[in-house]
């Protein structure tokens, strides 16, 4: 029993930092419908600027984390300005998208591995100090990367519920056209979206760095998780992909008492499969409108 | 020596990049999991060889059907769902995939991999060096190479040009795309699979490494770069994608980061190119038919002796047996709600074979809704769907053309960058050339057929009257010979009943003669047609019967002179 | 005059739609375009308010010429444009879309023009914090109709609003209509319920194939006992 509850508490944990991923992303593609696959980009780069300016340069910390979240804005948004939407333009396909979206990864990963080796760096500003909760065990840093990742899903959630840029997001995502009607400039809303996602994903990469080392090849298993927690979630649903996240979550720790660790990637494989077969919208999601028009 | 390597290396990803672009650049589909399955076929051509001492050939054939296998797995319930469902789930197999090598390490020995792969044997020849590998290697990669060929330039290859193009319309044209997608996933993971047998007999040692997302990566770059759609292009890609980086090697000082350096010249140039020339180093068109040949091609056509229309006793004709009194197609009180609107109630028309019917009404008054229904593109919510009598309601659309019920598209949607001659060709039903199976094992009755149907599409073009531009690639055309061509797609069809919506809008009384006159052919034919016309002369003039539709639902029904004298019909067509 | 199309000429997908159409509005006009599906209406209005670009001809709006102008500056400066379907946000609440309506307006603007509109529309007061895609066919055309007077745009284009409602509802749509012109806003209006059309407008023009075929006053309109042959 005292297994179960441990393994219960470490799935809430690592899930609540998959939805803090899915929600980063999920709020770019449901806005834009742009498959943005250098977003695993974005969370390796914040990571580095964070970590090199803590560790190597002696910046405070508080100042490098601001200063790798500007950086993340600044990245993302520099994908959908230069590189995304002149090809939107030009009236290319999604897919052309996605194949420019993976150069823009594999250039900026590689690019990192060249400047900066492959040896993991860490982050070890935080003292991480046990505490014991009945049988379960976890870390003090587990207590503030969770809260962290549900302060800034919240936000999220509130910020597009409650404010007119969070409106206006909503609207673009309903209807762009409509939007436009109405003197909404999508062009910048666009760049609002990925600013604040890039900032949400650099926000997780920051307390994942504290707690694991990170390596230029930090950002795909990141975007993986994303990936499935949003599709696992429902598409177009921020609550959802947080739902779908600490299901993910759970699942991979819990699978714990089946197999060892090394499998842990085949089960959330296996959980997403089964769900997007029988419940393709997700287990909260809604079917897009665009499936119904066709 | 060192060369012979490079060159070796490179075959082997000659095959795995024609393998991709059969996925990727023909068939549209993003597979990140390529590698995965070259990593498959490596692993268990490896397996098969040290443990049970197979010839390599052995390995090789059963690491393709497992790919079948499984890549049908993964192919066929996210096609059926959504593309991007397929980019996720490829990048999820990949990554498992390279787990489980590390993994398993009893069976794949893990990081280290597995070494001491025997070489492989044929007919008593060994393979020792990187020389002796060549022959054998181009031999595999020539072989590939001709398999696809021969399925992109068959009438597969052109239903797969067709899904890329307008995947509805291919669909309404009786071609099950999921079928055709999950077929060429199958034969690309199949050959990489293969790849892998060959990589492993020849380098004598697998790990897990050499078959990662970053290898997956590689070969879509490849793909990309030397041209989507052009088989050409992947070798072109393998062997730059290949030699480039060596070369790199010999810069000094670049011996350690030559890895992430390959990868961000890669990166680099998927970038430029999808921003400045996405149709790769070789576009898909680029052995077009010049002038030489296209002068050669109708030589060859006027030896077809082709007579001006099918008449109604050939073959071809779409006569079926079905009684005259009985009505061909029927709906009985379909329903259809989008949301909070209604859109179409009780619904119910028949159609009298070999009559032309016409369904009038003010603009949505919801007749595109109930075509939609008709053809298999919207489940009604209630009601039903009768052809010759059998219940077709919840049938899914590519299925009706080979009964012989098509329809036409309001906004024509011709193939655009298809030529003229393959639009009418794609539509042709019951094409041994579209089965895989049928290309490789009877190749003379393919041929034949695909000289027959050759015959046959120069005839429903005369038929219309675009026989001299056959050659032409149909977005070039004017909107009018659009719409003729979307007739002699119909017709290609052979499909008894034929729907056509808004034949005459949007053209000018001269053409709306010509297919005024095309109409009356195909009833002719024998043919049963039904219009959807806002035009009333055109109506006047060619209808037999006349349903008005209003709000949904039909309000009255009679001959045309009926309905259009009808001054209270006339009130609600203009307003209520 | 507060809307002066001259020789409008528009491509849309690679076909010419649009051969040199000329229409014009005086302030507070109620102007009806009719015409058969396909004949190029639903392009003229989108052309004018800048969502589809145009080859040629002058769209002159308030005294400037404002052809391929962007949408939002033709929002500001009081056009209106709404479509003939999709012309809601389905995912937010009837009040939000208003708001979104009011969005290059100013805070305090939005406030006052709202019990306006809820007394021209009081069913979307009744129904304003339900998701405006759960709203009925009717409802949804109301919304977006609201959303446009959110502004008080200058001139109103409307794309066949009618479609899809039963009578009582399109005589409602009327009477609406002809309460807004009284406002004093321009309306120019595109419909295939030639009826309601000829009723509304002070002038019609008729359009098929691309071109302006006719123009006529209201009375000259009623007159007309077979209008089947306009078409």
């Amino acid at each position: 029993m005292g297994l179960f509850l441990q393994l219960v508490m470490r799935g809430l944990i690592s899930g609540s930092l998959y939805a803090l991923l899915g929600t980063s992303w999920g709020i770019i593609y449901s806005t834009t419908r742009t498959f943005h696959f250098a977003h695993g980009f974005i969370y390796t780069a914040a990571a580095y600027v964070i970590v090199l300016l803590t560790m190597n340069a002696g910046v405070p910390l508080i100042l490098s984390l601001i200063l790798g979240l500007v950086s993340a804005a600044l990245l993302g948004c520099a994908c959908e300005a230069f590189a995304y939407r002149p090809i939107r333009e030009r009236g290319g396909s999604q897919l052309s998208i996605f194949l420019t979206a993976m150069g823009i990864m594999i250039f900026g990963e590689n690019i990192i591995h060249i400047i900066f080796g492959p040896n993991p760096r860490p982050l070890s500003v935080f003292p991480e100090v046990p505490i014991f909760w009945g049988p379960v065990t976890f870390t003090t840093l587990d207590v503030v990367s969770v809260a962290a990742a549900w302060a800034a899903i919240v936000f999220l959630l509130m910020f597009l519920k409650y404010t007119k840029l969070g409106k206006v997001i909503r609207a673009v995502s309903s209807n762009p056209e409509k939007a436009i009607t109405v003197g909404i400039n999508a062009q910048q809303t666009f760049l609002l979206v990925f600013s604040l996602g890039s900032i949400l994903m650099a926000w997780g990469a920051f307390f994942s760095t504290l707690n694991t080392p990170v390596t230029p090849f930090a950002g795909i298993p990141a975007l993986l998780m994303a990936f499935i927690a949003v599709f696992l979630g429902g598409v177009g649903s921020s609550g959802g992909t947080a739902v779908g996240g600490l299901v993910m979550g759970l699942a991979e720790s819990l699978s714990l008492f089946l197999m060892p660790a090394q499998y842990k990637l085949i089960v959330t494989f296996t959980v997403l499969f089964f769900v997007v077969l029988f419940k393709p919208e997700g287990i909260l999601g809604m079917i897009e409108q665009t499936k119904k028009e066709n | 020596m060192y060369w012979f390597h490079i060159l070796d290396l490179s075959l082997i990803y000659v095959i795995l990049a024609i393998s991709l672009n059969l996925i990727l650049g023909y068939g549209g589909m993003a597979s990140m999991a390529h590698a995965a399955f070259f990593g498959l076929g490596g692993y268990i051509a490896a397996l098969m060889s040290i443990h049970l001492g197979y010839n390599f050939l052995v390995g090789i054939v059963i690491g393709m059907l497992a790919a079948g296998i499984i890549g049908g797995l993964i192919a066929l319930p996210f096609i059926r769902i959504k593309e991007e469902y397929l980019i996720l789930f490829t990048l999820a197999f990949q990554m498992v995939f390279f787990h489980l090598t590390m993994a398993l390490y009893k069976v794949t020995g893990g990081d280290s991999g597995l070494v001491n792969i025997p070489r492989p044997e044929l007919f008593s020849l060994r393979f020792s060096n990187a020389l002796s590998y060549i022959p054998l290697l181009l031999a595999f990669a020539i072989v590939f190479f001709i398999i696809c060929w021969r399925i992109t330039k068959s009438p597969f290859g052109r239903v797969l040009k067709g899904i890329r193009e307008d995947e509805k319309v291919i669909l309404s044209l009786g071609k099950n795309v999921i079928k055709f997608k999950v077929l060429i996933f199958i034969i690309g993971t199949g050959i990489a699979t293969a790849a892998g047998g060959l990589f492993a007999h020849y380098s004598i040692y697998v790990a897990p490494n050499i078959f990662n997302l970053d290898v997956s990566i590689i070969l879509i770059v490849m793909v990309v770069l030397g041209g989507a759609a052009n088989l050409w292009g992947s070798v072109l890609g393998a062997f730059l994608l290949i030699i480039i980086p060596e070369s790199l090697s010999f810069i000094p000082g670049t011996g350690e980061i030559i890895a992430p350096l390959r990868l961000c010249l890669f990166g680099s140039m998927l970038i430029l190119f999808m921003r400045f020339r996405p149709e790769g180093l070789i576009p898909e068109y680029f052995f077009l038919k010049g002038r030489g040949s296209q002068k050669a091609f109708f030589k060859m056509i006027e030896g077809f002796k082709i007579s001006e229309t099918i008449s109604t006793g050939a073959k071809g004709s779409g006569k079926i047996d079905y009684p005259h009194d009985k009505p061909i197609l029927e709906t009985k009180n379909i329903s259809k709600r989008f949301g909070g609107l209604q859109a179409v109630k009780d619904f119910s028309v028949s159609l009298k074979m070999g009559k032309i019917t016409a369904i009038v009404g003010p603009n949505g008054c919801g007749k595109t809704t109930a075509f939609n229904m008709i053809t298999g593109f919207l489940p009604p919510d209630e009601g039903k769907i009768y052809f010759q009598g059998e219940d077709i309601t919840n049938r899914p659309a590519h299925q009706l053309p080979k009964r012989g019920l098509v329809r036409s598209w309001q906004d024509v949607r011709i193939f655009q960058g298809m030529t003229v001659l393959d639009n009418v060709l794609v539509a042709e039903q019951n094409q041994s050339g579209e089965e895989i199976l049928k290309i490789f094992l009877m190749p003379w009755k393919v041929r034949g057929e695909m000289n027959e149907n050759l015959k046959k599409a120069m005839r429903y073009l005369n038929t219309v009257g675009l026989a001299e531009k056959a050659l032409e690639i149909a977005g070039n055309l004017s909107y009018a010979e659009q719409k003729l061509l979307a007739i002699a797609r119909l017709l290609a069809t052979e499909a008894q009943v034929v729907l056509l919506d808004e034949p005459s809008s949007g053209i000018d009384p001269t053409w709306v003669q010509k297919i005024i006159t095309l109409i009356r052919k195909l009833a002719d034919m024998g043919k049963t047609i039904c219009i959807v016309e806002h035009n009333l002369d055109v109506i006047r003039e060619i209808s037999d019967s006349v349903y008005f539709v209003a709000g949904g639902t039909v309000i009255a029904e009679g001959r045309a002179e009926e309905i259009i004298s009808d001054p209270k019909l006339g009130e609600i067509y203009f307003g209520m | 005059m507060i809307l002066d199309v001259q020789n409008l000429e528009v491509a849309y997908q690679k076909k010419q739609v649009v051969y040199g159409v000329s229409i014009s509005v005086q302030e507070s006009e109620f102007i009806s375009l009719i015409g058969h599906n396909g004949a190029g209406k639903t392009t003229v209005l989108k052309s004018i308010f800048g969502l589809i670009k145009a080859m040629s001809g002058k769209v002159i709006f308030k005294g400037e010429n404002i052809i391929n102008r962007s949408v939002p500056t033709n929002v500001k400066e009081g056009l209106s444009f709404i479509h003939q379907e999709k012309a809601i946000f389905p995912n937010l609440s009837t009040l939000e879309n208003l708001e979104l309506g009011a969005y290059l307006a100013e805070e305090t603007e939005l406030k006052e023009r709202l019990p306006g509109i809820y007394h021209i529309f009081p069913i979307l007061q009744e129904r304003k914090m339900q998701l405006a895609g759960t709203l009925s066919g009717g409802e949804q055309k109301q919304l977006a109709i609201a959303m446009a007077l959110m502004l008080r745009p200058k001139l109103l284009m409307l794309d066949e609003p009618s479609l899809g409602l039963s009578p009582i509802l399109v005589r409602e749509l009327g009477r609406v209509l002809k309460e807004i012109q009284n406002m004093g806003m321009a309306l120019l209006l595109v419909e295939q319920n030639v009826k309601m059309a000829i009723s509304l407008a002070e002038r019609t023009y008729v359009m098929k194939m691309g071109q302006i075929i006719h123009e006529d006053s209201q009375e000259n309109m009623l007159k007309r006992e077979q209008l089947w042959d306009l078409f």
